[in-house]
């Protein structure tokens, strides 16, 4: 067999060169000389010489065995430890695909079994039965083999996860190709792992990475989006691009959204066409959002002791940052002295209502009259917005905004709140009725005792209100989530309607909004404060109607499940609940509806116990968990262990990727590929490797090569021996030139 | 009558005697504020023989008593509007010298500004819990006759505005009768000393020009009042705010006016513009009492400063 190697563009040079040099040759002997037969003898010798030449720089190789295989021996090694069990019968058609396709390529194979050590097999036959070894020692093997063949060699590993006694892959100076078993992982997408803070700041940027697996070499866009399941509400999304480089970790970022507390969320792909199994393209995600600061805006419509005690209340606080504005001088107000006295400054209803609003967490809007300064009523519905998408809401009532007529469709909208321009407002002492005590106790608590803290509370809200009528009609608001509350009304025989609403709260969509009916209970603080009854009404009641009105109340509980079928068919069920909490949890499944029994393993810990006695064949889906009127509720994740099988999947894909890389391979698919034929990308690639190898490396390749510089050297000086002969002949016959 | 003639102090008090307000007026003033029928009692008391002076006083505070309750029972508070609790001590009428320009100081607000005030904008109270308990600003006039404050009135005083957030305004009065022997240095001391007692050792600080005292509502730049006793306010932070603000000059006195509407106590050195600016200040402790440090907020610097740089 005969071939050039073009190794470098000399040979190309070479040729060009040659090419005009023979050229010139004939051409010059043909006008001097003038005998045909020197002519003929001269050219050839020269045309020879010129061959040799060209021979020599093209490195010309030379064989006589027609038989003699050109690319070197691939070493097939075959994972033998237990966990290669359950696919045997993969590993099987693996196998005879790659026997096929080596006879048919006629590269010639040599076969290994590894577990704790290399076990070199003639035949490769009893490779397809397991041996069914503890340990997968890849790295040790490999440096065997290495030892073994005392040359530069290409290994095709065949394995479903290796140890790597937390060793980084070594360099051994083999070309390495893997093959991988089980677990599916990367026949199609799969989230493997997400980390994720366990706490963000709320409007904060949250880093989190997350890890792909996808069939090699794919490259791809991908939807990823992260959901409230709940709520039923899109936290956040964005679109990936897959390199080809699986598995891929992601570095993402997440726009933290502004509503505080505990978070179950799932964080999902959306479903590529290439992939099989939509089930693992999600992954659960708990976190707490704190909040950094609580911003306020507190527009508030005239100078008024309410105003001035709230605010010294909102500011006393670090945690919250007050912006406010107080309208100090109405349109028909004329003060004696120029603008130039006075400090006013224009109010930027128009930035505040169009641009600023959605920087805030809460807006108490106190008394304020849009139509009086004649700012558009749309400004309410951008504050409709504003608590719709997640803002707090605080109302308080005043003369002028029951002159306002713009409320009207707001309140009734929102809080099922109607006006009664007709009747004028009531000043004087007043006694609040409780009308919701649990809301009341609940957010509102200074006593812990139910029963004393509503007494208390009845005893001190005797107190001069004004009290401006407006009627509360449950069910009218079509707006809102739940149904409006009132939590207190004023009760006086004076008043012909009834009762007024002290205090209505509603939820809408993701905010909240609270209805103050009555000013005056600055009076409350003042009152404490010159009895030295202690003041803690006032902050009691307005630090309750905060922390209510921004969410921050949030009692959700942060809730991770898993389950995992046990050897008498129960499933062992394993909680953990953030915040946690000592004694027994009741577990509901869904959505069969049982209860389970969880036990806390360490007090303290917030991780429970339970066993699920099903006669049903499908595992449990969701649980529910309830604690104290809580309920927390989530995807119960199946761990046969689904999840620790993926994670070392995962894990050892990863420490195989980086080894065949690092010594001059990848990773050639999954065992499945593999089972009918050797894919055709693969096959090229491993043909190419090999007669690189074969060209550089290996035994019989060294061999050629040294053949091939022999005839290099001879050809060199086969041309020069001829050159001299030629010469000698001109010299001696007397031929020019 | 001119009130130019007021101009050089030594000779104001003689004149002012014949300037008192008439008792028609003091009667109208009465309708108004139900606390001011006790006023009667202060005068003529010097003629009595000292045991009926004695059952006067305890007449006239029974009285008092009684009024104040009365008052309390029938008046329609209304915690939405400014009603002002002005203290009372001593005898006679010493913590009110100047009874008709409550209204006056009231109007001067409402017209200029969004705050409404109560049609009985004035309310006398005696620094006790329960009647300090329907105050967030109380007003106290002090003069030469004040001697000292109970130590009870104190504590109530102290916990209204360390724990009640109260604002408590001390303002300095001429007077309208005539003291040749009047120790206004004395009086300051004194009133100082007795601030501190309230306050356990908190001191008076002066109050910057820059303050939201004197941003509010007007730009104030120099402190009125009938006569220029002090530069600047003087007060006791109660965490960002002043709880205590104190003024030695009368500003209340630079509202009297006569039936016919004029002055009646010209203002020493600055004449009319020291008026204007008493007034100005007037306003702002209002307003600064309703709205806090909000003229101290960002937003506001910008504009208040170019606007006295433009100035």
């Amino acid at each position: 067999m005969i071939r050039f190697i073009l190794a470098d563009g000399i040979l190309v040079i070479g040729a060009v060169f040659s090419v005009a040099a023979a050229g010139m040759i004939l051409w010059h002997s043909r006008r001097r000389l003038h005998s045909r037969g020197a002519w003929w003898l001269l050219s050839g010798l020269r045309l020879l010489a010129l061959a040799g030449i060209l021979a020599a720089l093209g490195r010309l190789e030379f064989s006589w065995d027609r038989t003699t295989n050109t690319i070197g021996p691939l070493c097939i090694f075959v994972d033998q430890s237990a966990s290669m069990a359950p696919y045997s019968g993969e590993l099987k058609s693996a196998l005879s695909s790659i026997k096929r396709w080596a006879s048919r390529e006629r590269a010639p194979l040599e076969w290994y079994g590894f577990s704790a050590t290399l076990e070199p097999t003639p035949q490769g036959r009893e490779l397809e039965m397991i041996k069914g070894r503890e340990e997968t020692r890849l790295g040790h093997s490999l440096g065997l083999l290495r030892q073994r063949l005392g040359r530069d060699g290409t290994a095709l590993i065949l394995t479903d996860g290796v140890d790597t006694d937390d060793q980084p892959p070594p360099s051994l100076g083999i070309r390495a190709f893997a093959v991988l078993f089980g677990a599916g992982a990367s026949s199609e997408l799969e989230i493997t792992q997400v980390k994720f803070p366990r706490a963000v700041f709320a409007r904060g940027e949250a880093p989190f990475t997350m890890t792909l697996v996808y069939p090699q070499g794919l490259r791809d866009l991908l939807h990823i989006r992260i959901r409230d399941e709940k709520r039923g509400e899109l936290i956040w999304q964005t679109t990936v691009t897959l390199s080809g480089a699986s598995p891929q970790t992601l570095d993402l970022t997440l726009t933290v959204p502004k509503n505080v507390g505990f978070k179950n969320w799932v964080i999902e792909t959306a479903r590529p066409s290439w992939d099989k199994e939509p089930a693992n393209n999600r992954a659960s995600i708990t976190t707490q959002i704190l909040r950094e600061k609580l911003r306020v805006l507190y527009l508030c419509g005239k100078p008024s002791f309410d105003y001035v005690f709230l605010r010294e209340l909102i500011r006393s606080q670090t945690s919250r940052e007050l912006v406010s504005f107080v309208i100090l001088r109405n349109p028909e107000d004329a003060p004696p002295y120029g603008e130039s006295e006075l400090s006013l400054i224009p109010f930027p209803a128009q930035e505040i209502f169009t641009r600023s609003l959605g920087e805030f967490d809460v807006f108490v809007l106190q008394d304020f009259a849009f139509s009086r300064f004649g700012l558009p009523p749309s400004y309410l519905d951008e504050a409709g917005r504003f608590v719709r998408s997640g803002g707090g809401l605080v109302v308080i009532s005043g003369p002028n905004m029951r002159q306002s007529p713009e409320y009207g469709p707001f309140l009734n909208e929102f809080l099922s709140l109607t006006a009664l321009p007709q009747e004028p407002y009531k000043t004087g002492i007043f006694m609040p009725a409780i009308h919701d005590v649990s809301w009341w106790n609940e957010h509102f608590g200074i006593y812990p005792d139910p029963v004393k803290n509503l007494n208390f509370w009845r005893d001190r809200l005797n107190s001069t209100y004004a009290v401006y009528p407006f009627k509360f009609l449950p069910g009218s608001s079509l707006n809102s989530k739940e149904k409006p509350l009132l939590v207190a009304n004023f009760e006086s025989p004076d008043v012909e309607s009834g009762v007024y609403p002290a205090l209505a709260t509603a939820k809408l969509d993701k905010g909240r909004v609270a209805w103050v009916g009555f000013s005056g209970s600055w009076l409350w603080k003042v009152r404490g404060g010159a009895m030295a009854g202690g003041a803690e009404l006032y902050d009691a009641f307005w630090e309750g109607l905060f922390s209510w009105v921004s969410g921050d109340d949030s009692k959700e509980q942060a809730l991770k499940l898993s389950a995992e079928r046990q050897g008498d068919g129960r499933w062992r069920l394993i909680a953990k609940l953030t915040p946690g909490g000592s004694g027994l949890r009741e577990c509901t499944i869904l959505p069969q509806g049982d209860k389970v029994s969880l036990h806390e393993r360490v007090a303290g810990s917030g991780i429970y116990e339970g066993y699920w006695d099903s006669e049903a064949q499908g595992p449990p889906l969701r649980a529910r968990i309830s604690h104290r009127g809580q309920q927390a509720e989530a995807e119960i994740i199946i761990s046969k262990g689904r999840a620790t099988e993926e994670f070392r999947a995962a894990r050892d894909e990863l420490y195989l990727s980086s080894l065949t890389s690092l010594n001059g391979g990848a990773i050639l698919g999954q065992g499945t590929e593999w089972s009918e034929e050797v894919p055709q990308a693969y096959a090229q690639r491993l043909l190419e490797e090999l007669s690189r190898s074969s060209a550089s490396g290996d035994a019989s390749g060294s061999a050629r090569r040294t053949q091939g510089h022999d005839l290099t050297t001879a050809m060199a000086l086969g041309a020069a021996f001829l050159l001299l002969i030629e010469w000698s002949l001109r010299r001696l016959k007397g031929m020019a030139p | 009558m001119n009130s130019s003639k007021f101009q050089v102090p030594s000779s104001r008090f003689a004149k002012i005697q014949s300037v008192i307000p008439a008792k028609g007026e003091i009667q109208a003033n009465r309708n108004l504020d139900p606390c001011l029928r006790e006023g009667d009692g202060g005068k003529g008391l010097e003629q009595l023989p000292r045991f009926l002076m004695i059952c006067s006083c305890l007449l006239i505070t029974w009285n008092l008593e009684l009024g104040t309750r009365y008052s309390h029972a029938s008046e329609v508070f209304n915690p939405d509007l400014l009603r002002i609790g002005v203290l009372r001590w001593g005898h006679g009428q010493d913590y009110d010298p100047y009874p008709t320009v409550w209204r006056d100081w009231g109007k001067a607000v409402e017209s200029a500004t969004s705050i409404e005030s109560d049609p009985v904008i004035k309310d006398l109270i005696r620094p006790m819990p329960d009647e300090l308990s329907r105050h967030g600003l109380v007003l106290w006039v002090s003069g030469p006759q004040f001697q000292s404050w109970t130590s009870a009135q104190r504590v109530a005083l102290r916990n209204w505005v360390l724990l009640g957030g109260g604002m408590l305004l001390v303002i300095g009065s001429e007077g309208l009768k005539a003291l040749p022997d009047r120790n206004e240095e004395a009086e300051h001391a004194r009133l100082r000393w007795e601030m501190e007692q309230i306050f356990e050792g908190k001191r008076l600080e002066p109050i910057p020009f820059n303050h939201a005292v004197f941003r509010a509502f007007y730009l104030v730049k120099q402190l009125g009042g009938v006569l220029q006793r002090g530069r600047t306010l003087e007060g006791i932070k109660i965490g960002e705010r002043y709880g205590v603000i104190y003024c030695r000059n009368d500003l209340l006195g630079t509202l009297l006016r006569d039936r016919e509407g004029r002055y009646l106590l010209s203002c020493y050195p600055g004449g009319e513009n020291q008026r204007k600016e008493s007034f100005k200040l007037l306003v702002n402790l209002v307003v600064y009492s309703l709205t806090g440090t909000y003229k101290q907020d960002a937003i506001h610097s910008p504009f208040i400063e170019q606007k006295l740089r433009r100035q």
